[in-house]
């Protein structure tokens, strides 16, 4: 445990956000093992992770969808317009900035509304500036550089390791999809400092808040380390790979599922070259002959079809792989929600950066109850609350975890909401007459 | 939150309990009063007798749906105030003394009842109080009137403000920051 605690933390430490949807300010928001975004419903939790799905569909895309995806399957827009910061009444924000940090470096895209001339010619948008700094080295690229200055900012820079001089005589400015790079003479980008950002961003596992009605037989997929798209999709694919390699995984997920109160095993069916079945443990337990009592995951509670996606995402994930879950607990009894959070812990303890987005007050205290109890660090767990002032712009609150899993004067109100409520009933039965 | 004075205030285990039950208006007037102490900012004040007190008689109710539903209030408030560090937990004496000396006073006052048993008994809300604050909130006006005539002889413990959520107006108290007041101290001048 002592070791696992000890893994030091990769992937992503900090995200910084201007102009977007209703983060109007400069938002600064760090990122631990085990990340938790909670605030009341449109208060601006998902917009905080909604540039990094922007990016991850676009580098995802089989084509070059320009400077975004707009439209794809982790993060939907039909306008440039509705991306950028906007109060009502007021102009709308003509930029959106986005700083990405990790251990070693951090890189910042500004983004910039180019209205359209025409009715047939909408609105798009264009990079601004692209900068990147690893502790000395920087390479700050913006789109009206002369080829002079970008060849210079190359050569300062020692990119690539390449040699200056071919540098100063033949670097260029070259757009891969979202970053402005350096490319030699227009053709191609050289592997540069932000390939890392790509990686870390194209390996994002994404479990969205909704998952999908259970089907009876899913496509199937590829199963590599990365997952473009949504993982609900892959879920089966996973599961039957698991099942064919006899891969540890598969115990562990049948484990959890049984620790959750749900079922005891999950099994795919390859149905044909195209089609995978899920099926599973009709009973929450194994018993004698259990084996043979397995049923279409379409025949049991939506419970086990919605989790089943952060399970295998939490296993499938790799150390240092960021893993978003959006509302991990619907569907789920308040039983299960409490036990999740081991599951969260778990896979955090393992290298995997998990970011949640919820409502669960249980799962909160689940988490809380990991760290008192020292199976989880205090200071690997950020907890951002979201609330939002009187124009609607969204304003972060964090808070961090003693080691007795308390965090202080965090806004969170979701204990409030309950003792409210239990109040409010207590109080109406208490000013009633007795009944017989 | 207000700008006043806070303060560490021992909740006796009558007001947590009885703010989970139904009874009319004492449960209502003690719920209003542990809104105010967490609204007004103050903290509560827990020892380990206290806590196991609180275990036996609020939070490990007898079994049965209605019980089990109402003990809830009082563990979601104290869950809702631990989770922000507003519990504070205080160290008792090892040395009995001041309880031997309530204690022998009480027979002193009571001979031969079992009033002096239960102060020494009880004696640890006291030894909470004077651990923190010296605030406490309690419904057992028997226990105040008990205390208030020990402290009598011992004035160390005559300096603790008690107040009664169905008697007097603990939530206005709370509000205001909890203050000195005379008419609530045990040994009233």
């Amino acid at each position: 445990m002592a070791k696992e605690n000890e893994r030091r933390q990769s992937g992503l430490t900090g995200l910084q956000i201007q102009g977007y949807k209703s983060l109007r300010d400069l938002t600064d928001v760090a990122f631990g093992c085990l990340t938790i975004l909670a605030g009341a419903n449109s208060d601006g939790k998902s917009s905080l992770m909604q540039p990094l799905l922007l990016l991850k569909q676009t580098f995802d895309a089989p084509y070059d969808p320009g400077v975004l995806l707009l439209d794809g399957p982790n993060v939907t827009f039909s306008d440039v317009r509705q991306i950028f910061w906007r109060a009502a009444g007021k102009q709308r924000a003509s930029r959106f900035t986005l700083k990405l940090q990790m251990p070693t470096q951090s890189g910042e895209i500004v983004l910039q509304r180019v209205k359209g001339q025409t009715k047939s010619k909408p609105e798009s948008m264009h990079i601004l500036e692209c900068n990147w700094s690893s502790g000395n080295r920087v390479l700050e690229l913006r789109s009206d550089m002369t080829p002079g200055e970008v060849r210079k900012a190359a050569s300062d820079s020692e990119l690539a390791g390449l040699p200056k001089n071919l540098l100063r005589d033949r670097a260029t400015l070259v757009r891969n999809r979202a970053f402005l790079v350096v490319g030699l003479e227009e053709s191609f980008p050289l592997p540069g400092p932000w390939s890392q950002f790509e990686q870390l961003l194209r390996s994002l596992i994404h479990v969205p808040g909704l998952r999908g009605n259970p089907r009876r037989t899913y496509r199937q997929t590829a199963v590599e380390d990365y997952f473009p798209g949504i993982f609900p999709d892959y879920v089966a694919s996973v599961v039957a790979r698991w099942q064919q390699e006899k891969a540890d995984p598969l115990q562990s997920l049948g484990e959890d599922l049984r620790r959750l109160g749900l079922t005891w095993k999950v099994e795919a069916h390859q149905v044909s070259a195209t089609e995978v079945e899920l099926r599973v443990g009709r009973l929450r337990e194994g018993r004698r002959g259990g084996a043979q009592d397995m049923v279409s995951i379409a025949d049991v509670g939506f419970g086990v079809s919605q989790v089943l996606p952060v399970v295998v995402a939490l296993h499938a994930a790799r150390p240092g792989q960021i893993v978003y879950v959006e509302q991990p607990e619907i569907h789920l009894h308040p039983r299960a929600q409490v036990a999740l959070a081991e599951i969260l812990g778990r896979a955090t303890r393992r290298g995997v950066q998990v970011v949640v987005e919820t409502h669960s007050e249980l799962l909160l205290l689940g988490v809380q109850q990991l760290v008192a109890s020292g199976e989880l660090e205090p200071g690997k767990v950020k907890l951002h609350w979201f609330e939002r002032d009187e124009e609607g712009a969204t304003l972060v609150k964090t808070a961090e975890l003693d080691s007795q899993g308390a965090f202080g004067d965090w806004p969170v109100d979701f204990s409030d909401v309950s003792l409210e409520a239990m109040r409010a009933y207590l109080d109406t039965v208490t000013r009633q007459p007795r009944r017989a | 939150m207000n700008e006043q004075p806070h303060y560490a205030i021992v909740v006796d285990t009558s007001v947590a309990r009885s703010a989970s039950e139904t009874q009319n208006p004492t449960s209502i007037h003690c719920r209003e009063a542990l809104e105010a102490l967490d609204q007004s900012g103050h903290t509560l004040a827990m020892s380990d007798p206290l806590w196991e007190e609180w275990n036996r008689s609020v939070l490990d109710r007898p079994a049965g749906f209605w019980d089990k539903y109402a003990s809830r209030y009082a563990m979601g408030w104290y869950v809702s105030m631990q989770q922000r560090h507003r519990v504070r937990w205080a160290d008792l004496p090892v040395n009995n003394a001041l309880r031997n000396r309530a204690v022998a006073s009480a027979s002193t006052i009571w001979p031969g009842s079992h009033v002096p048993e239960e102060i020494g008994k009880d004696f640890f809300l006291i030894e909470t109080a004077m651990a923190t604050d010296g605030r406490v909130i309690s419904l057992n006006d028997r226990q105040r009137r008990q205390f208030r005539q020990v402290a009598q002889g011992i004035p160390d413990i005559g300096a603790i403000l008690w107040i009664d959520p169905d008697r007097e107006d603990a939530t206005g108290w709370l509000h205001a920051g909890a203050p000195e007041r005379s008419d609530l101290r045990l040994l009233v001048h």
